[in-house]
């Protein structure tokens, strides 16, 4: 069980607070679970997903408050040592782009041999035996020979499936997956997706999704956080998010999706405007069609059924 | 079906082949990108062109714009031939066939200023004034919703969606009468893609113009065409209106296609 409690993220100039970028964010993710986290591009999905690994993307940002467990150790608290340890065996993130996150110049052998080397103890002959189950496992064609192969002699979706090989190597608890099929052909997201959903039956994974698309979400997540510029602004399960959707963020995200069912050529509902930084504490605020003043001050996270909880002002009346 | 004399653009048995070298002393292979294709356009109408990448999809649309040279094969645009056309006898051509591209940044030129790239076209094409140039803009600029006052502005500061929307405006600007949108939003974020599709569909109305709208999301596609033609490794294996094409796929791919999108393929969960 991951969970994280009130983080928040600033980016530091010359020592000093210069702007919060994550704010205030708590979310939990149950054992066995997969995990959605959606939202715009900026909006701070992927900076969240780098803090369960305590990685920054960059040195000028830190985790300025909260807290990060998992099961009950504080990951914020540990020692670097204990972190590395963790990094890997514990958690895994698999990056945005496939074709970047491999090294070009080793083979695939030599890039999973790695992982073991460095966890654990095995001989040669067992990480050999144990990289060409990996590789069956995620269901890479003659295993044997791809070993040998270098990352541009596979096809965008054998990336990323030899990433998912390089995920599961040491059996993690959670994997964090960053836009897993956005680089990805059509046919080749559904089996990507597929992957995941058997791996997690088999090795009672927890698997943390970020994307933006709804297509995604509908067919294979359990639980829904939306973000909108560094706050939650709704979660639920994936029920309730998209038969019940209280956010005006939300619901225009919905709408705005063509999906298989909608009627072709009609107007898509929008959302006005774009996403900018918001000072005020709806981040909705600039946006929203039902704003009011009292929008702009502080208020309360509120959870309308232990499914469901939504960041907005309306609801409170 | 409709008639003839209301297709705006043919193509009769485009193919085009790529030369590639196996290593330096490697023997040479030719991949063919394009095989035989047939595909017409009518006026009016909003032809969506699907595949995977790597299928061919953006090889046509730049044949068809006479950007790169087919193999063989003919292009009837208009009811001219234009295939054969050198650089300035396309010229009286060019106006009247317009392109949009993906990344909304790199097709504008960064050193300038938008109201000089939006300018350049008619000054180009047309014998207008300044002045005239100027009040055109104005008003196509409304047509897309951005500020006149904003031209004195340069690329790098708008956001994605402004980026493509005066990139629309520098298409319309001419008036043509078919434009080739090459995933013109799957650079965008969703809220800011429905935007987009919207002024596609509104503007399509008023102009009149026709659009092959390339793309390799069947859901925004489907939304937007009259008709739909499915690509795969250079071939077009089936062509149909929208609906039939999804209530009823022929051909093997076409159903793969469709079947893999996720709310099609996890329905058994």
């Amino acid at each position: 069980m991951f969970k994280i409690e009130n983080l928040e993220i600033s980016l530091i100039k010359k020592n000093k607070i210069d702007k919060v970028l994550i704010k205030n964010i708590s979310l939990r993710i149950p054992n066995g679970s997969i995990v959605c986290l959606v939202g715009e591009s900026g909006s701070g999905k992927t900076l969240t997903g780098y803090s369960l690994m305590r990685i920054q993307p960059s040195q000028n940002l830190k985790i300025t408050k909260g807290k990060i467990f998992f099961d009950n150790i504080n990951l914020l608290e540990l020692p670097e040592e204990k972190m590395r340890d963790l990094r890997g065996k514990e958690i895994f993130m698999i990056p945005q782009e496939p074709l970047t996150a491999l090294n070009p110049v080793l083979t695939i052998e030599t890039q999973l041999t790695e992982i073991f080397e460095f966890h654990t103890n095995m001989t040669k002959n067992e990480i050999k035996k144990e990289c060409l189950r990996l590789l069956e496992l995620v269901k890479i064609d003659n295993p044997s020979t791809r070993l040998k192969s270098y990352p541009h002699q596979l096809s965008g979706g054998q990336r990323q499936r030899v990433l998912i090989a390089m995920a599961i190597a040491l059996k993690p608890s959670l994997i964090i997956a960053d836009e897993p099929t956005t680089a990805l052909d059509v046919t080749i997201q559904g089996e990507i997706l597929e992957l995941f959903l058997e791996l997690r039956e088999r090795l009672n994974l927890s698997i943390l999704l970020i994307t933006h698309d709804f297509g995604i979400l509908k067919s294979i997540s359990d639980y829904v956080y939306v973000m909108y510029g560094g706050k939650i602004v709704e979660e639920g399960t994936k029920e309730e998010i998209f038969s019940k959707p209280i956010h005006p963020y939300t619901k225009g995200l919905i709408d705005a999706v063509p999906t298989i069912d909608s009627t072709p050529k009609t107007p898509l509902k929008t959302i006005p405007g774009y996403a900018q930084i918001s000072d005020f504490y709806c981040p909705f605020y600039e946006r929203c069609n039902s704003a009011q003043s009292d929008c702009k001050s502080e208020f309360d996270y509120i959870f309308i059924n232990q499914k469901h909880g939504v960041l907005c002002r309306k609801i409170m009346k | 079906m409709q008639k003839d004399n209301e297709i705006i653009l043919q193509c009769f048995n485009i193919s085009k082949t790529y030369q590639l070298k196996e290593g330096f002393f490697g023997k040479k292979i030719t991949i063919s990108a394009l095989k035989n294709i047939n595909l017409s356009i009518f006026k009016n109408e909003i032809l969506g062109l699907v595949g995977e990448s790597g299928s061919g999809k953006s090889t046509l649309g730049r044949i068809i714009l006479r950007l790169i040279e087919p193999d063989s094969g003919q292009i009837i645009f208009d009811n001219q031939d234009i295939t054969k056309l050198s650089y300035s006898q396309m010229k009286p051509f060019r106006p009247k066939m317009q392109a949009i591209f993906q990344d909304p940044l790199s097709s504008l030129n960064p050193r300038m200023r938008i109201l000089d790239l939006l300018r350049e076209p008619l000054q180009i094409h047309t014998k207008k004034t300044t002045k005239e140039i100027d009040e055109e803009i104005s008003f196509t600029l409304s047509q897309v919703g951005i500020n006149f006052n904003d031209t004195f502005k340069y690329p790098h500061e708008f956001s994605g969606g402004q980026r493509q929307r005066i990139n629309i405006a520098r298409a319309l600007l001419l008036k043509p009468k078919f434009i080739i949108a090459d995933e013109p939003v799957s650079s965008l974020d969703v809220s800011i893609q429905a935007q987009i599709l919207n002024l596609f569909m509104e503007l399509q109305r008023t102009y009149g113009f026709s659009m092959l709208f390339i793309s390799h999301d069947l859901r925004i596609v489907r939304h937007i065409s009259d008709r739909i033609a499915v690509i795969s490794s250079g071939e077009i294996v089936e062509t149909g209106l929208t609906k039939e094409i999804f209530d009823n796929p022929k051909h093997s791919y076409t159903q793969k296609l469709i079947y893999s999108l996720p709310e099609k393929h996890f329905l058994k969960y």
